[in-house]
């Protein structure tokens, strides 16, 4: 029994010099990316990483509290015929192992767009630290000039981005799309996706709508006021709220949906015809009308208009998504796959789709009208 | 017969733990792009199917131990086999047999091992050398392995309750990022593709057969097959939920993108307000307990065959815990690619699930051939 004690006695104390934990890394010895932006070059990508200054941030107790933006950030940008080349001539650039655990968001530029992702989203599926929840957005320009705006509300710029557009998503006004959504978007013949796009002017970064894909290219942009109808359709969320001329009359009011509830019929007789009916339940929150709100009379003449409003949008968008851009991104192909698959063996939806017959019909509840009573 | 064996002391419910954490390891994470691969959604109601199959061949497998209560299968396969007169005949006519377990058991334990590591080294521990994880893998199943069966199904008696949370969390990821849309449409696949999604759904069942070895030293044998089944039950319902998220969350043409799809599920998991980030790395801690588990019941159960096929003597079990570690190490790093180690563990599971089916069909072929018991009854009879 003692020589087993000894033994052991001696493997522990072996262990304890050879610490080789190979994957030991603490977290100031890394460099935490926040954000990565990725844009054409002439040679192939331009990569950019913004990383925050653990000393800069306030509560790290390094005592540079007062600072934010830029000031707490520094951004390597290189380019490369990969992303894989690119990556490692910031790596040169780097006192620390980059490392993408905490990164939140990516940003792409929309010529990236334009050109097909699929290529270039494969570095971003392969890398295990890559976190699929990680919000994709696309920048109406170059993504890297986002990387260099200097919001003040939050003290690392990457963090003001992805809270704007979390909150819209939270709120349901943008489309909700990570990382993973993109890729599972991108692998599913029967779905196109859809991101969420940035432009920034005069150092402000703003949601301006969001870019339709085709497959993995670009292939269009859909206005805030598009993206409505697109997002309650195919998020089945609210969207942003949205001005409504006034019932016969000059002047408009808002009106703000609250819940979403889009039914989709697929009916296959001769011709495959969809229609959706959308439930909306909202509010008004802005009346610039004549009209009185507490007559129940008025009520449903301010319903009608903003049903007629919603429909006429949904139409447009309809028109544009099957005419102009050629995309489905409502997910009636992936119901046809999923309800009618007899049907979807026989059809092509790529061509079939601007074909179809798609209806939209909403019914509009407005519940309440603020805390004003009429 | 029973006197050579001690009395068992292994409880129903450690029956039934045994079995869960046997069959439950390291094709969690892989299975479900196999399965939707071949057969997209409809894999649902194959790996129904194939649970079904596998609860089946359990039950042959507990039926047959139960003729036999407290002897071991290197006991009572040449009793069946051999006869009276030539004891002999029947030790040479099983040692295939025995052969073939040892080999599909070791096999598979070196797969698991490889691909534990394979998860380890290409999701989270870059850096580390695969040859480290799976070295240290092998060294404590050895030292787990060098304890008599009994203590092994204690172990797995302790370990269990640890895997139930992960199934929480899963549920958890399907609510937050689930589209029933990608269940459907059912029921699309031709035989061919039935037949693919049936092999490869079979094939994550590999394990079910230590309970032949177990089984003797079961306390109450004629309880066995309570506790076999509901362990069967709960395995498909855990292979069931498992399958059932991943297709909900990404789909079916996503999920064949995906190396570790169920690792990818519980890294979607995002708990509200932030408490906890990454529960993946908690997931998979459990899904360690899972691996090891299989591994120290399925080298333990390789040990203990040979032990009794040879009655060595207790003192040996180490060495020869230490000697089969030693081979499903060496096995285990054979595969030169991830391709080829996926091939590998495909052909292993379904060699462990077709033994499963060809040993205890043979054996009760044989025992109906000959009339009733074998030779356990001419035993019994007064020799002639």
């Amino acid at each position: 029994m003692s020589s087993l004690r000894c033994s052991i006695s001696a493997l522990l104390i072996v262990s304890l010099l050879l610490t080789g934990c190979w994957d030991r890394r603490e977290l100031d010895e890394r460099s935490l990316i926040t954000a990565v932006a990725l844009d054409t070059a002439p040679e192939g990508y331009k990569l950019s990483f913004m990383i925050p200054i653990p000393i800069k941030i306030a509560g790290s107790g390094g005592g540079g509290t007062g600072e934010g933006g830029q000031d707490v950030v520094q951004i390597f940008s290189s380019t490369g015929t990969t992303i894989s080349e690119a990556f490692g001539k910031i790596r040169r650039e780097v006192n620390q192992e980059p490392f993408f655990g905490y990164t939140v968001l990516l940003l792409l530029g929309e010529d990236v767009l334009q050109t097909g992702i699929e290529k270039d989203l494969d570095v971003f599926r392969r890398y295990p630290q890559m976190r699929r929840r990680l919000i994709p957005a696309v920048v109406k320009g170059r993504a890297d000039e986002v990387l260099h705006a200097n919001p003040k509300l939050e003290q690392i710029p990457s963090n003001y981005i992805y809270l704007l557009l979390d909150n819209g998503i939270r709120q349901g006004w943008m489309a909700d799309v990570t990382l993973g959504d993109l890729f599972a978007n991108l692998s599913d013949p029967s779905r196109n996706g859809v991101v969420n796009m940035l432009d920034i002017k005069n150092d402000v970064v703003r949601w301006i709508g969001l870019a339709v894909l085709k497959g993995d290219r670009m292939v269009g942009r859909l206005s805030d006021v598009e993206s409505v109808p697109a997002i309650q359709l195919r998020d089945q969320k609210a969207g942003n709220f949205i001005e409504v001329p006034c019932p016969g009359g000059k002047g408009s009011f808002v009106f703000r949906a609250l819940r979403v509830n889009p039914k989709v019929k697929i009916d296959n007789k001769e011709k495959i015809r969809i229609k959706s009916t959308v439930h909306v339940i909202g509010e008004i929150i802005e009346n610039g009308c004549k009209n009185n709100l507490s007559d129940q009379k008025e009520l449903v003449k301010f319903s009608s208009s903003v049903k007629k409003l919603y429909e006429q949008v949904a139409r447009n968008l309809l028109h544009k998504m099957q005419k102009e851009l050629k995309s489905d991104i409502f997910f009636y192909g992936e119901r046809i796959r999923a309800l009618h698959p007899q049907l979807w063996r026989e059809i092509d939806w790529k061509t079939t789709f601007p074909k179809v017959k798609v209806e939209v019909e909403y019914q509009v509840e407005i519940r309440r009208y603020g805390m004003e009573s009429r | 017969m029973s006197q050579l064996q001690p009395e068992g002391t292994i409880t129903p419910y450690q029956g039934y733990a045994l079995l869960v954490t046997t069959v439950i390891g390291v094709e969690v994470v892989v299975f479900p792009r196999f399965l939707s691969r071949e057969a997209g959604p409809d894999g649902i109601w194959i790996m129904l199917i194939s649970g079904l199959i596998t609860t089946f061949l359990v039950y042959l497998m507990t039926r047959l131990c139960q003729q036999f209560p407290q002897q071991s299968i290197t006991q009572f396969v040449p009793r069946i086999l051999g006869s009276k007169h030539s004891p002999r005949l029947g030790r040479l006519l099983s040692a295939p047999l025995m052969l073939l377990l040892l080999i599909s058991w070791l096999g598979i334990v070196a797969m698991i091992t490889r691909s534990f590591g394979e998860v380890m080294v290409s999701a989270v521990l870059v850096e580390t050398p695969i040859e480290f994880i799976m070295g240290t893998l092998c060294a404590i199943g050895a030292i787990v392995t060098s304890n008599r069966p009994e203590i092994l199904a204690r172990y797995a008696e302790f370990l269990l309750p640890f895997l139930y949370p992960p199934i929480l969390l899963i549920l958890f990821a399907v609510i937050q990022e689930g589209d029933w849309l990608n269940l459907l449409p059912l029921f699309q696949v031709n035989w061919h593709q039935v037949f693919k999604g049936l092999l490869h759904s079979l094939a994550t069942f590999g394990g079910i057969k230590v309970i032949l070895i177990f089984m003797a030293f079961y306390q109450q044998p004629q309880r066995a097959m309570h506790s076999h089944i509901s362990a069967m039950v709960i395995i498909m319902i855990g292979y069931l939920g498992t399958f059932l998220s991943a297709l909900s969350i990404f789909g079916k043409d996503e999920i064949v993108h995906l190396l570790w799809p169920t690792l990818e599920v519980v890294k979607q998991i995002r708990i509200p307000g932030g408490i906890l980030e990454r529960v993946e790395s908690a997931v998979l801690v459990v899904w360690m307990v899972a691996v090891f588990t299989s591994i120290t019941a399925m080298l333990g159960a390789s040990v203990q065959l040979i032990i009794s096929a040879f009655r060595l003597k207790e003192h040996y079990r180490k060495w020869i815990a230490l000697g089969g570690a030693a081979i499903v190490y060496f096995v285990g790093i054979l595969p030169t690619t991830v391709n080829q180690l996926l091939q590998w563990s495909y052909r292993f599971g379904l060699l462990d699930v077709g033994i499963a089916l060809a040993l205890p069909l043979l054996l009760f072929g044989v025992l109906k051939i000959r009339g009733g018991k074998g030779a356990i009854e001419q035993d019994e009879q007064p020799p002639v």
